[in-house]
């Protein structure tokens, strides 16, 4: 389950002029962002309970809370509760990530990747007491380039994107052999309990636990990955759709036909890896690679981050650094880069020019030197 | 008798390249070298030097008779410098011969009138008005605004600078029922203020080959006639210079009817006027007044300031760079300087113009940029990078 909340960038005018260190409210609206988390963390402590339950009944999970996420749970001490008691089940296990929700891993220099994934573990030690051995990165990126840190930092297993040119058009049902052993996500099935489960013109409505374990049923292999925003599943639930029922009886059903239910780290050490050529040289994230870079937008505010980012580690010692820091990595969040790329140039276009003028205030900040 | 009063605008942008930030320094950094100089020679060579040819002709033949108005920008004053001569040198003949007056203008074709601060406004003049004079030998006495951008504190301006007179849109709300063809004076300075007849302007400008209007084909001797319906002062005729081979092709015939136009208007009561003359034969017969919140232009239907500042992009990318003044003069670089007066070009804020319906083709006509987006985006890139050197400037002097 993915839980990510992102910061976004507010409609920024720069009525302060071209002057000052920013803080987050500068850029970031963070009124609305508190009340959209407000509204998403009543709904998540409900589905958490539904969570709970389905552990009890055999079911196992693994949560990748977002580090954007996890700051905004610092606001609901009830919500960061629930999801200890998660982790208390021993059915629940939790992820690394990228403090930032950043795309760090695809800079030319991979200092600032290695920090966030330090920042973020952390952050998951302090709030949740628990040290993660697998590592999803941002929107599922894979990039064999962060493979030697993930090593490095003790990682034991990996979850990136299940997509076409890395699979090729065959069902990634195996443990795939990596520096960090892989798996990858199953797409379709995924996206038939994210997108489709709703919709009541899908051929496969209403999805109901016997139908989809058949078809997990019908393939062949060791081990299928299913990753699912856990804000979609919240939509589902609210729409008062049967994904209640569907996870509760999911484990049993599993079970019925000899499927297992597991974490990601047991997964990777039941199963022999399978070697898969591909993942040395290929790319992906979700959506594709082309839809967080695909455009000269992104291209250039890619370009220009990474500038930042030089510049702003020389200032490492300076008072005003760590508050830089903080914003600087919110001005990486993936979303910011997704939206610049939303199938509609106009949209996006209009969303970089505000962005570009955000990053050039802040690139401003940082070149002035702070304190 | 009644005057007829051309002029034409002649003007080039430095446009910028599809920006990258790769280790170029310097004004090409940013401006594109290739393709400004593939357009300015292409420019040059269907109607700069035909068209050039053409009017020294007739300046030729008609003695005097035949006269009329140019403003030409800076910015295309330092192309002519670099890449034709042969262009400037012709300019040159033009003001030799006593017939044609030149105005002046913002040397950028800027908006920077538009400023609240006007430091900018009058240094871009003072600057045009020391171009024209190093290169063409001329001393203007009347202006125009670029894109015929007015309001009354513009004209007051203007006035204070020692100008005779001002040239601007004759825009249907402003004139409410009033005929552009005398003259007004500005409320507050009084300057003396000539209106553009959009009407017959336009018909050689836009629609000269258009075949789906009634008025065509066009020829000099119906335009004429047209024109000698009018028994009023003066007939304001302003029309891109680029008209002449550029937006009507040589194919349509434009140049056949420029040869035949002086002959064709002197057949009749009309004669040809220049601005400063105008203003000397007639007076004033009504009050002009535009706020600064009402600014008009010549530009698209509308006639105000929205084909530069019309959308959120535009809005932004120009608070950008009106927020940068103090910062970039505070460098004391005359590179960066440069830049930043070159990035005010209204040609820049135009291309990024989201109203399609019936102005979009003229939008886009010298565009280098697939959409207005790709503009908006493209100009702001390269503001984030020019902002950056202009602080890395004021730190490394700190």
């Amino acid at each position: 389950m993915g839980v990510h909340l992102p910061y976004n960038p507010k409609w920024y005018w720069p009525v302060e002029g071209f002057v000052g260190i920013p803080e987050m409210d500068r850029y970031f609206d963070r009124n609305s962002i508190f009340s959209k988390f407000l509204k998403a963390s009543r709904q998540m402590l409900r589905l958490n309970d539904l969570i709970l339950e389905s552990i009890e009944r055999g079911g196992k999970y693994s949560f990748d809370l977002s580090g954007p996420f996890l700051e905004q749970c610092r606001w609901d001490p009830e919500l960061l509760e629930s999801f200890y008691e998660l982790g208390e089940t021993g059915g629940v296990e939790f992820t690394g990530s990228c403090n930032y929700h950043s795309l760090s891993s695809l800079y030319p220099d991979l200092s600032w990747f290695n920090e966030e994934v330090i920042m973020y573990k952390e952050t998951l030690r302090e709030l949740l007491d628990i040290t993660p051995e697998t590592f999803v990165n941002t929107e599922l990126l894979y990039t064999e380039r962060a493979e030697r840190i993930l090593t490095d930092l003790g990682f034991k297993c990996l979850i990136a994107e299940g997509s076409r040119n890395l699979m090729n058009g065959y069902d990634p049902v195996h443990v795939f052999e990596n520096h960090v052993p892989t798996l990858l996500r199953h797409i379709n099935l995924s996206e038939d309990l994210e997108l489709r489960f709703s919709k009541k013109d899908w051929q496969g409505y209403p999805l109901i636990p016997e139908k989809f374990v058949d078809w997990i049923n019908s393939m062949d292999g060791d081990v299928l990955t299913l990753y699912i925003n856990y804000q979609n599943i919240c939509f589902h639930y609210r729409n008062k759709s049967m994904i209640a029922d569907f996870i509760r009886l999911l484990p049993e059903t599993l079970k019925s036909r000899g499927i297992e239910m597991l974490t990601p780290a047991e997964a990777v050490k039941r199963f022999k890896p399978l070697k898969l050529p591909t993942l040395a040289t290929e790319q992906t994230i979700r959506y594709g690679m082309h839809n967080a870079l695909g455009n000269h937008a992104q291209q250039l505010y890619l370009r220009e981050l990474v500038r930042v980012g030089e510049e702003l580690s020389e200032l490492k010692g300076k008072k005003d650094y760590n508050k830089l820091r903080d914003v600087y990595g919110y001005l990486q969040q993936s979303e910011i880069f997704f939206s610049m790329n939303p199938g509609n140039i106009r949209e996006g276009y209009e969303r970089a020019v505000n962005y570009f003028s955000i990053l050039s205030d802040f690139r401003r900040a940082v070149l002035e030197g702070g304190t | 008798m009644t005057s007829v009063c051309i002029y034409f605008q002649v003007h080039q942008p430095f446009r910028l390249r599809r920006f990258w930030p790769d280790d170029r320094s310097g004004f090409f950094r940013y401006f594109d070298e290739r393709c400004n100089r593939e357009i300015f020679e292409r420019v040059a060579r269907k109607c700069y030097i035909p068209a050039n040819r053409v009017l020294l002709d007739l300046l030729d033949r008609y003695k005097g008779e035949f006269r009329f108005s140019l403003s030409v920008t800076g910015t295309l004053l330092e192309q002519c410098e670099l890449w034709g001569k042969d262009v400037l040198e012709s300019f040159r003949q033009m003001a030799e011969t006593g017939s044609v007056e030149y105005l002046d203008e913002t040397f950028y074709h800027s908006l920077s009138s538009l400023f609240e601060d006007k430091t900018e406004f009058i240094e871009e003049i003072r600057e045009h008005r020391e171009s024209m004079s190093d290169l063409l030998g001329v001393k203007p006495e009347v202006f125009r605004n670029t894109e015929l951008l007015y309001n009354n504190t513009i004209a007051k301006l203007v006035s204070d600078l020692g100008y005779k007179a001002i040239l601007t849109e004759g825009a249907d709300h402003i004139l409410d029922g009033r005929s552009p063809n005398v003259l007004y004076k500005a409320k507050g300075s009084g300057l003396p203020v000539i209106v553009r007849n959009y009407k017959l302007s336009d018909d050689i400008g836009y629609r000269f080959s258009a075949r789906w209007w009634e008025g065509y084909p066009l020829t000099a001797e119906k335009w004429a006639s047209w024109a000698s319906g009018i028994n009023e002062d003066c007939i304001n005729i302003f029309m891109d210079y680029e008209t002449f081979g550029e937006h009507q092709w040589e194919e349509t015939g434009i140049f056949s009817f420029l040869e035949k136009l002086p002959e064709e208007v002197l057949k009749t009561h009309l004669d040809f006027s220049t601005p400063r003359e105008l203003v000397e034969k007639y007076s004033p017969v009504s009050e002009i007044d535009i706020g600064d919140f009402s600014t008009i232009s010549w530009a698209d239907m509308e006639r105000d300031t929205s084909a530069w500042l019309g959308n959120d992009m535009q809005r932004r990318c120009f608070e950008e760079i009106k927020l940068l003044e103090p910062f970039v003069r505070k460098t004391e670089d005359p590179e960066i300087l440069r830049i930043w007066k070159h990035l005010l070009t209204s040609d820049h804020y135009y291309y990024m113009c989201t109203k399609w319906l019936g102005d979009g083709d003229v939008h886009s006509y010298f565009s280098v940029h697939s959409t207005p987006f790709d503009a908006a985006v493209n100009f702001m890139a390269v503001l984030m990078d020019f902002k950056a050197q202009v602080f890395k400037k004021l730190s490394a002097i700190a």
